[in-house]
């Protein structure tokens, strides 16, 4: 029988560092500087979230990673979770937002005497911005939420423990599944968007406005070029990325029970529309000036 | 098997499956191991004691390689964890079972769909196979014909139950169970109890074992090590840990309130 000299004295915690956020949540600047690094951590956590996924795509290209059936059925099944469902919640707004914009815009173009120029304008607008962050903002809170939720309570149970103790990679089956889904999802959702924008300010124009049904369109698709569905389709693009891997990095940093999990979901929301709106306005610009 | 009574079995030894050298680890400056050294040779049952939150389960993780340490060495299977590439860990990993305090079981999956994810995923085998072994691993721990539940609809003992036939899916050569009895009412902690000598007797498999409940330590023990304030403070036979004079020993096999362990003294998991 081994015995070690116990020792009387208990092991003295060493002085938890006071955080960041106690010294200065008490001012303004303060708060600011806070939440830059909360910004800022998430954006590096992402990163090296997506670096692990995409490594796995490689490898699945390249024949060294195997797709079961089963994590095929995944994919489907949250392709149907981020896409299928948001379908009518889709729809529904931005029919009123092809409504608002016709509406808003009649006034300002009739004073130019160009009312019958109110689809372009709409047409433009819709598939340039509104229809892919409309798409983007309610993947936000379908998919973005219900993943951060998903994860998170996985987390929590230590499931995502037990994945990593069989030996099966956590990026490869949770985050792979929902990227995938997430960036196959959000091009069909943009585009439906943009058909139903547009159809909400046809039926406005037609109906309320009296312009010509065949003007109206004839307007609209006079003024759409193929670089306007490009731009748009490369913006939700990356805004699907960005949800998905903020929701997944969320899921997975959550500490603390059913409480954590609500918080993870919340910050995963929040984070992800300052990240869409973000990422739209750097996209814009580097299309203003690089691709006129 | 037959089982070397010297402790000074030099490390490398083809009997041992796994070395622990001067293992320690802290959480946000907390430390919860601080020099933690052991071995568990091959067959043997091996039952870590100790009061809660005195590191138990961190100490199984580290084992299993989900948690890095501070400092010291793992060695298993002959192979140190420190330097072994993901893919080494993994393969590692496949030969030992982890199973968890709670289960973890993954509540969106069936029972059955839990049992053979890991076959699913790291065998060729085909889908009638897979529901074969599922069958089975189910019979070894007693709950034949519940593959279509989901782990919401499971009492805590077939949750546990349901963990450990998880955990035995790809017939590991070491399990690591984490408090497998905790919670449970007397009988279920002696089916538990019986099912891990069982296990041990027909698969040969090496265990350790954390655990606080003194019952069923006793009844799995072949060697037992005290933990205490990040230390194995005493180790030695269940006899020897019966009659042992040490104090944290003794405080802890009687159960008594006063003594070298101090209920105030929260140290775990985060």
């Amino acid at each position: 029988m081994r015995c070690s000299p116990l020792s009387t004295e208990r092991p003295k915690p060493t002085p938890a560092k006071a955080p960041l956020f106690r010294a200065t949540a008490g001012t303004a600047l303060g708060y600011l500087g806070w939440e830059t690094l909360e910004a800022l951590r998430t954006l590096g956590g992402m990163t090296l979230l997506a670096g692990a996924a995409f490594r796995w795509l490689g490898q699945f290209a390249r024949g060294r990673a195997k797709l079961t059936r089963f994590r095929w059925a995944a994919i489907v099944a949250q392709m149907v979770r981020v896409g299928v469902d948001a379908v009518p919640i889709i729809c529904l707004t931005i029919f009123f937002i092809g409504v608002i914009i016709v509406l808003q815009m009649a006034h300002v173009l009739d004073q130019f005497g160009v009312i019958r120029y109110v689809g372009s304008v709409l047409g433009v607008s819709v598939v340039r911005e509104l229809g892919p962050l409309l798409a983007a903002m309610v993947m936000s809170g379908f998919a973005g939420a219900a993943i951060a939720a998903e994860i998170g309570t996985m987390n929590v149970s230590e499931e995502i423990m037990a994945l990593r103790a069989a030996a099966l990679d956590p990026v490869a089956f949770l985050v792979v599944p929902r990227l995938l889904a997430c960036m196959l999802m959000i091009p069909v959702l943009t585009v439906m968007a943009d058909f139903v924008g547009i159809l909400g300010g046809f039926t406005t124009a037609v109906g309320l406005l009296h312009i010509p049904a065949n003007v109206y369109l004839e307007k609209t698709i006079e003024y759409l070029v193929n670089k306007d569905m490009v731009t748009g389709l490369i913006k939700a693009e990356a805004f699907a990325m960005l949800i998905c891997l903020v929701a997944c990095y969320q899921g997975f940093r959550v500490t603390g029970g059913a409480q954590g999990v609500g918080r993870a979901t919340t910050q995963s929301v929040v984070l992800s529309v300052v990240y869409i709106i973000a990422a739209d306005c750097f996209f814009t610009t580097l299309f203003y000036f690089f691709w006129p | 098997m037959t089982e070397t009574a010297t402790t000074a079995t030099a490390p490398g030894t083809t009997d041992l499956v796994l070395t622990v050298e001067h293992v320690a680890k802290s959480f946000a400056g907390t430390p919860v191991l601080t020099d933690v050294s052991f071995v568990v040779r091959r067959g043997e049952t091996a039952v870590i004691m100790g009061p809660s939150g005195c590191g138990k389960s961190t100490l199984l993780r580290i084992l299993a390689g989900l948690y890095r340490p501070d400092a010291g060495r793992v060695v298993l299977f002959g192979q140190d964890l420190a330097q072994l590439s993901r893919e080494g860990l993994d393969a590692l990993r496949k030969r030992c079972g982890l199973v968890f305090q709670f289960g973890a079981l993954y509540n969106s999956l069936t029972v059955g769909e839990n049992i053979a994810l890991s076959l699913r995923e790291h065998t060729e085998l085909a889908e009638e196979v897979i529901a074969i072994m599922v069958d089975m691993k189910l019979q070894l721990v007693g709950l034949q014909g519940i593959q279509e539940l989901l782990p919401g609809e499971l009492s805590g003992g077939m949750h546990k139950r349901v963990g450990l036939a998880r955990a035995l899916a790809l017939d590991p050569e070491l399990l690591l169970y984490d408090e497998p009895t905790a919670g449970l009412d007397p009988v279920m902690t002696g089916v538990i109890d019986r099912l891990i000598i069982d296990l041990r007797r027909a698969l040969g498999v090496t265990s350790v074992v954390v655990t606080h409940d003194m019952r069923s330590a006793f009844a799995l023990a072949d060697r037992m090590l005290m933990l205490h304030q990040g230390e194995v403070v005493a180790e030695g036979t269940p006899q020897e840990m019966q009659k042992s004079e040490h104090p944290v020993v003794k405080q802890f096999v009687s159960g008594a309130p006063e003594g070298p362990i101090q209920v105030d003294r929260v140290v775990g998991l985060p």
